[in-house]
């Protein structure tokens, strides 16, 4: 016999070679444009759901009573002459229409109320623990509105930023709790077979036969009116979140069957794994990355399903104040007609879901960095 | 002449679900079909045949990833015999420090995720044999750099490595516990050709070294001969011939065996006829087995012994095996020789 080779060529060391694969992932989704784009958008939004009270000039039960119903008002720094300023807006006089009585909101250019950075104004609690009063922005004597005011006249701008904190932490911890459920039921089936494998399946099915809007709409419609906000607001979560694993709990189990019989996992069981130790450091890390891009995925979905749920009149109710519960208000045609600045949060809604299906094709194209 | 591994009547059988509310009764696939074989300690023994003739499955029920239907699997290995069919999971993982596999693709057998270290000393960590990664590494070391790796890629992931490379990494993985017995699954045929021969070598040379036995499992007879002793010839699930790899070659007695060598590609271009022996597709392991399975391709069948008895593998001296009605009567092409 020949005698073999003993030593093969030493290549250099390269990053790649010493990379985990969280950092070949990295690596990947950077090269994705849009991904990286959508990634900045959520974080904002991120962002924004925690200090909604710090970025807002307002509350969004705060009604400025003598401005209801009233247009976004528009923060210059030219004033008519086109001479610089510091931001500022103009005062505004309401004034009814003599005969058809509609309220008219008039600009007046002879005053202009400068808009100050960082001032101090109406009292919040910080997270729900620091008493403060520190804002963003907002003026001495009439209030700044950037989208307007409902018929209360509640700041829409500021209902809107509060509302992204009500929206976001619906999807996400819906996500998570149907990320759980999925987990552990599709895990279950996947790795017992059998009989429990059947009769979990044909649970799924059942479940996703059932039409799903009249199904939210029955439940929903069950909760007791006299709840209070915050626990509609957790039950509402769970509902959409019992809805929402299913396919993840497929997902994970065909996941579990493929892998159970390739190569690197029967190579780990002759190395002497515990069954144990073959789900959690060989198969889990495997398969957790498209768990992740559902997960992704799943978010928009989860955000609308509330969206539509509240636009209803069965989700959220106020005080406390979603996106969907924004939308409310818009329904009507007069509504649409004479306050069409009710429709902004819309635009943050579309916004925000078309920024998660950007950011989860970047990462469904990273999550096997294996592939070339 | 010891035997290492003494196999009885094994047979694998695959069903469908059996009782799925609205499935008919499928009828069983015979992957392996009664096969009793012996590996002589210390030998390579090669196994061939057509892909679909249940050579895989064979190997993979001899470690038990595939649970055998029926039979016996016996290992006489140094620290005592153990009947591998009747071992508990606990027992079984024990039994596995002796007995190891280096499977087909490297680029599927080997964990993304882990550095090469930890792949390799996985085994010794797991069963208690090192008590952290620490203590691990110079037996993996060791192994690594007997297999042809140098020390310093062990930090690396598999990615970082060629193909060759990948499964030096697998073999290095199947040693590390010091096996007596190793089951290499096709271990070149992902391989490009100018690695294959590195691989053969390397397996050749370890062999030799840390005294193992192999049971190389191969579509490619040349590679098989290469490397083996004897040479066992699957068909369907059974084994229709076995003899020593010489002989084999030049002297085939079964006409199964005859069309494998025939269909070998000459390295002569002028050579080259487009003629086979070997018409149609095999047909599947499943449904009614009746006398030979080889018969329905077979040239030199007789349309009624042939197809109403089946063959037993009986022995016809020199070391060979072969089950063939007509083995004495046919005088059959070897290699080289068509």
């Amino acid at each position: 016999m020949v005698s073999s080779q003993t030593t093969i060529g030493i290549n250099p060391v390269n990053r790649l070679d010493l990379a985990t694969s969280r950092q070949l992932m990295w690596y990947k989704f950077r090269r994705h444009r849009l991904a990286m784009t959508g990634s900045i958008i959520i974080l904002l939004f991120a962002i924004i759901s925690i200090f909604p009270e710090f970025l807002t000039p307002t509350g969004p039960q705060i009604r400025d009573t003598k401005y209801t119903s009233g247009p976004p008002t528009f923060v210059h720094i030219l004033d008519e002459t086109y001479t610089p300023h510091l931001p500022f807006i103009y005062g505004r006089t309401i004034t009814r229409h003599p005969v058809t009585l509609r309220k008219i909101s008039r600009v007046d250019v002879s005053v202009r109320i400068p808009v100050r950075f960082l001032v101090r104004g109406h009292k919040y609690k910080f997270l729900g623990f620091f008493s403060a009063d520190l804002h963003l922005f907002g003026t001495d004597s009439a209030q700044v509105h950037l989208f307007g005011t409902d018929k209360l006249g509640r700041d829409i701008f500021t209902r809107t930023i509060y509302a992204t904190r009500v929206s976001i932490s619906i999807g996400v911890i819906g996500v998570l709790a149907a990320f759980i459920i999925g987990l552990a039921v599709g895990g279950l089936a996947g790795l017992r077979g059998g009989i429990v494998d059947s009769v979990i399946m044909r649970l799924i099915e059942l479940i996703r036969s059932i039409p799903s809007l009249p199904l939210w709409l029955g439940l929903a419609a069950a909760l007791p009116r006299e709840w209070s906000a915050l626990q509609v607001y957790v039950v509402v979560t769970l509902i959409l979140a019992a809805l929402g694993w299913t396919t993840l709990a497929r997902r994970v189990r065909s996941k579990l069957l493929t892998l159970r019989n390739e190569d690197f996992v029967q190579a780990a069981r002759l190395a002497g794994c515990s069954d144990t130790r073959l789900v959690y450091k060989h198969m889990l890390p495997a398969f957790m990355s498209y768990l992740i891009v559902d997960l992704t995925v799943a978010f928009p979905y989860i955000l609308l399903a509330e969206t539509t749920l509240s636009f209803l009149g069965l989700g959220m109710r106020e005080p406390m104040v979603s996106w969907g519960v924004l939308l409310f208000s818009a329904q009507n045609v007069t509504a649409l007609a004479h306050t069409p600045w009710l429709l902004i949060p819309g635009a943050f809604i579309i916004l925000i879901v078309i920024a998660f299906n950007f950011f989860g094709d970047g990462l469904r194209d990273a999550a096997d960095p294996y592939s070339n | 002449m010891t035997n290492l591994i003494e196999i009885t009547d094994l047979s694998v059988e695959f069903r469908g679900p059996k009782n799925g509310f609205f499935r008919k009764k499928s009828s069983p696939v015979h992957a392996v079909d009664n096969v009793s074989l012996n590996i002589v300690k210390g030998e390579a023994l090669g196994l061939v045949g057509e892909s679909g003739s249940g050579k895989t499955t064979l190997g993979r029920a001899l470690l038990r990833l595939v649970e055998p239907t029926t039979g016996q699997v016996h290992m006489n290995s140094t620290d005592g015999k153990r009947n591998i069919t009747s071992l508990d999971a606990k027992q079984l993982r024990k039994a596995w420090q002796n007995m190891q596999m280096v499977f087909q693709d490297p680029q599927s057998s080997l964990n993304p995720r882990m550095t090469v270290m930890d792949t390799i000393a996985e085994s010794l960590l797991v069963n208690g044999i090192a008590k952290n990664i620490r203590d691990a590494k110079t037996r993996v070391v060791e192994v690594a750099e007997s297999c042809g790796l140098s020390s310093d890629q062990l930090n690396r992931y598999p990615h970082a490595f060629s193909g060759g490379q990948r499964q030096r990494i697998s073999i290095a993985r199947a040693l590390v516990t010091k096996p007596e017995f190793i089951i290499c699954d096709e271990p070149v045929s992902a391989l490009d050709v100018s690695i294959q021969a590195q691989i053969l070598n390397l397996l050749c040379k370890l062999q030799e070294e840390m005294d193992l036995t192999l049971l190389f499992i191969s579509h490619d007879l040349i590679v098989v001969a290469y490397i083996c002793d004897r040479i066992a010839v699957m068909y369907l699930g059974n084994i229709i011939e076995i003899a020593p790899t010489k002989t084999l070659f030049n002297n085939p007695m079964h006409p199964y065996t005859e069309a494998l060598i025939s269909a070998i590609p000459s390295n002569n271009p002028d050579d080259i006829t487009g003629e086979t022996l070997l018409a149609s597709d095999a047909p599947g392991s499943a449904g009614e087995r009746k006398g030979c399975l080889f018969s329905p391709r077979c040239r030199y069948a007789d349309g009624k012994k042939c197809s109403t008895i089946k063959p037993a593998l009986t022995d016809t001296g020199d070391g060979r095996m072969v089950a063939c009605h007509f083995a004495e009567k046919l005088s059959l092409t070897g290699f080289g020789n068509h």
